[in-house]
C-alpha cells in the first residue's frame, strides 16, 4: 500500500522540480547570476535523475529496501525545497543591490587570492549572513547594501566554504589544518575526561558535559572561529569591530555557555580572544590594543563576569592553536594574509569606515552614505 | 554566520554520509556480485573514515561527533558497532543481524539530517 503512495509523492516531487525549473527559465538581468543559475538547473536536473531513479532501479523497488527507498526521497524532497527558497527566489527576485554586493564580493575576491570561485549575494536574509555553500549563495539582510560597519563580515562567510567544499586539492592543506585542529579538541576533552574520572566533583554531571561540550566544537564551534580567523587574516581589524559591534547590539552574555541544548556558536567572549590573538600574530599589534580596550569597556559596561564553565568550554590553549593552524592553512592556500602597511580598495574602504566611526562618530553617518553612493556606482559602471 | 548558514554547512556533510550509506546499502543487494562487493568495500572504508581516531577529514570527524552522541541510544554500543561492522564487511557479506544494525547507522545519520534540516527552517 506504501508503494503506491510513494510512487505518486515521487511522481509529484518530480513535477514540482520541473516548475522550480521553469521559473528560472527567463533572460538573466546581469552577469553575475549566471553561476547561480547554472547551479540550481544543474541541481533541479540531478533530482529529477534521483527520482527517476527510486520509481525504476528494480533493486531500489524491492520490499526489504523500502528503508532505504524513503530515506533517499526525503533528502531529494529537502534538497528542492531549499533551493526553492534559496536560489530559486533570488534568481526570481534579483535586484540591484544583489549584483552591487556580487560585484563587491568579486573584488574582495580577487584582492585575497581567494581559491574557489565567488558566491552571489543575494539581499534576502532573514536572519544574518549565511551562506548556502553547495550553491554558493550569500544571502545578507536587505538593508545590508546600505551599511558598511557589518560589510566585514562578508569575508566571514568565503571561509565556509573553503571547510565545505569536497575533492578540491587546492584547499585541502587548508582543511588538513582545520582537520588538526578538530583531533586537537578531541584529545583535549579526552584528557579532561580522564581528569574528571580522578577528581572528587560530581563526576556525572562534568562527564556529560564534557561530551556536550566536545560535539559542540566538532559540530559547530570550530567551524565559526576558524571562519572569524581567516577574516581576521584576509581583512584584519575591521572584522574584529564587526563582531565588536554585533555583540554590542544582542542581548547576550558573551560568556554564557548553556548546556541545556545544542548551542551553534562559540561564546561572544572566546570569538574576540581569538581575533585579538590572531591580529597580534599578524603584527598588527596596535590594532589589537584598541579593539581590546573597547572590548573590555563593552564588557564592563554590561556588568557580566566570566563564569568557571566558561574556561572549561574555551581553553586559551585550544584558542592559541586555532588561531595558529587557521594562519598555516590560510597560507597554504595562498590567501593574502594581511600586515601592517597593506592597501587594496575593499580592505581600505571596510577599515577606514570603522577608523571614521571611532574618530568621528557625529560625521559618521554622512561619510557612510557618501562612500556606499561611490561604491554602488563603481559597481553600476563596471 | 548565522544558525540557518552553519546548519546549512552541517545539513550538506551529513548528507554526503547519510547518501553514500543508503546508496551503498541498496547496491549491497544488488544481485550482480560485483556491485555489491563494491558497496561492502564502500561501506567498510566509510566506517572505517569514521572511527579513524587521527583523521583530520573535517566531514569525517563531524559524523563521528554525532554517531557518538546518537548511536548509543539505538545500538548501545557507540562507535564500537562502527568498528566492528567495517571489520565484518572487509572480510564478508553481513549477516541479517548486522544489515539491521547498519541499518542503524543509516537511521542515525539520517535522524540527525532531517532534526538539522528543522533547524534550518527554524523549526527549533
Amino acid at each position: 500500500m506504501i508503494d503506491s503512495y510513494l510512487n505518486a509523492a515521487i511522481r509529484q516531487a518530480e513535477e514540482r522540480a520541473r516548475v522550480l525549473k521553469g521559473k528560472i527559465s527567463q533572460t538573466l538581468q546581469a552577469p553575475e547570476l549566471i553561476a547561480l543559475h547554472q547551479t540550481c538547473q544543474d541541481r533541479i536536473d540531478y533530482t529529477i535523475r534521483q527520482l527517476q531513479g527510486l520509481l525504476t532501479d528494480p533493486v531500489i523497488l524491492r520490499k526489504d529496501l523500502v528503508h532505504e527507498r524513503i530515506r533517499l526521497f526525503r533528502r531529494f524532497l529537502a534538497d528542492l525545497a531549499l533551493l526553492e527558497t534559496t536560489g530559486i527566489a533570488a534568481l526570481t527576485r534579483p535586484h540591484e543591490d544583489d549584483i552591487a554586493l556580487t560585484k563587491l564580493i568579486f573584488q574582495i575576491h580577487k584582492e585575497i587570492d581567494y581559491p574557489l570561485p565567488p558566491p552571489t549575494v543575494a539581499c534576502l536574509s532573514r536572519d544574518y549572513f549565511s551562506i548556502n555553500t553547495s550553491l554558493r549563495l550569500l544571502e545578507v539582510p536587505l538593508a545590508e547594501s546600505d551599511f558598511l560597519l557589518h560589510l566585514p563580515d562578508l569575508y566571514h562567510e568565503l571561509a565556509h566554504p573553503l571547510i565545505a567544499t569536497r575533492n578540491n586539492p587546492r584547499i585541502k592543506p587548508y582543511q588538513t589544518e582545520y582537520g588538526k585542529f578538530l583531533a586537537l579538541v578531541a584529545d583535549h576533552f579526552e584528557q579532561e575526561r580522564a581528569e574528571n574520572l580522578r577528581s572528587t566533583g560530581p563526576k556525572e554531571y562534568f562527564a556529560q558535559a564534557l561530551d556536550l561540550l566536545e560535539y559542540f566544537w566538532i559540530r559547530g564551534w570550530a567551524n565559526e572561529i576558524f571562519s572569524d580567523l581567516f577574516a581576521i587574516y584576509t581583512l584584519g581589524q575591521a572584522y574584529a569591530w564587526s563582531h565588536f559591534h554585533l555583540t554590542a547590539a544582542r542581548g547576550v552574555d558573551p560568556y554564557d555557555v548553556q548546556i541545556s541544548g545544542f548551542m551553534s556558536h562559540p561564546p561572544d567572549q572566546a570569538r574576540m580572544e581569538v581575533m585579538l590573538i590572531a591580529l597580534d600574530l599578524v603584527g598588527l599589534n596596535a590594532e589589537a590594543d584598541a579593539v581590546r580596550q573597547k572590548w573590555e569597556a563593552l564588557i564592563g559596561a554590561t556588568g557580566v563576569r566570566p563564569t568557571a564553565l566558561y574556561r572549561r568550554a574555551c581553553p586559551r590553549h585550544l584558542l592559541e592553536r586555532a588561531s595558529i593552524n587557521a594562519l598555516e592553512g590560510t597560507k597554504l592556500i595562498a590567501c593574502r594574509i594581511v600586515k601592517p602597511g597593506i592597501s587594496s580598495p575593499v580592505h581600505d574602504l571596510l577599515n577606514t569606515a570603522w577608523q571614521q566611526f571611532w574618530a568621528a562618530p557625529n560625521n559618521y553617518h554622512a561619510w557612510e552614505r557618501d562612500a556606499i553612493a561611490k561604491l554602488k556606482h563603481g559597481a553600476a559602471r563596471a | 554566520m548565522s544558525d540557518v548558514g552553519l546548519y546549512g554547512s552541517i545539513y550538506e556533510q551529513l548528507r554526503f554520509y547519510a547518501d553514500t550509506l543508503d546508496r551503498a546499502l541498496v547496491a549491497l543487494r544488488n544481485p550482480r556480485v560485483d556491485l555489491a562487493q563494491g558497496a561492502r568495500r564502500e561501506i567498510a572504508t566509510l566506517l572505517r573514515e569514521i572511527v579513524d581516531k587521527e583523521s583530520t577529514d573535517p566531514a569525517a570527524r563531524l559524523v563521528t561527533a554525532i554517531l557518538k552522541q546518537g548511536l548509543p541510544a539505538v545500538a548501545g554500543q557507540g562507535l564500537t558497532l562502527c568498528e566492528s561492522l567495517a571489520a565484518t564487511l572487509e572480510q564478508r557479506p553481513p549477516s541479517p543481524a548486522e544489515l539491521s544494525q547498519l541499518e542503524q547507522v543509516a537511521l542515525t545519520l539520517d535522524k540527525e539530517c532531517s532534526s538539522t534540516l528543522a533547524r534550518i527552517k527554524g523549526k527549533r
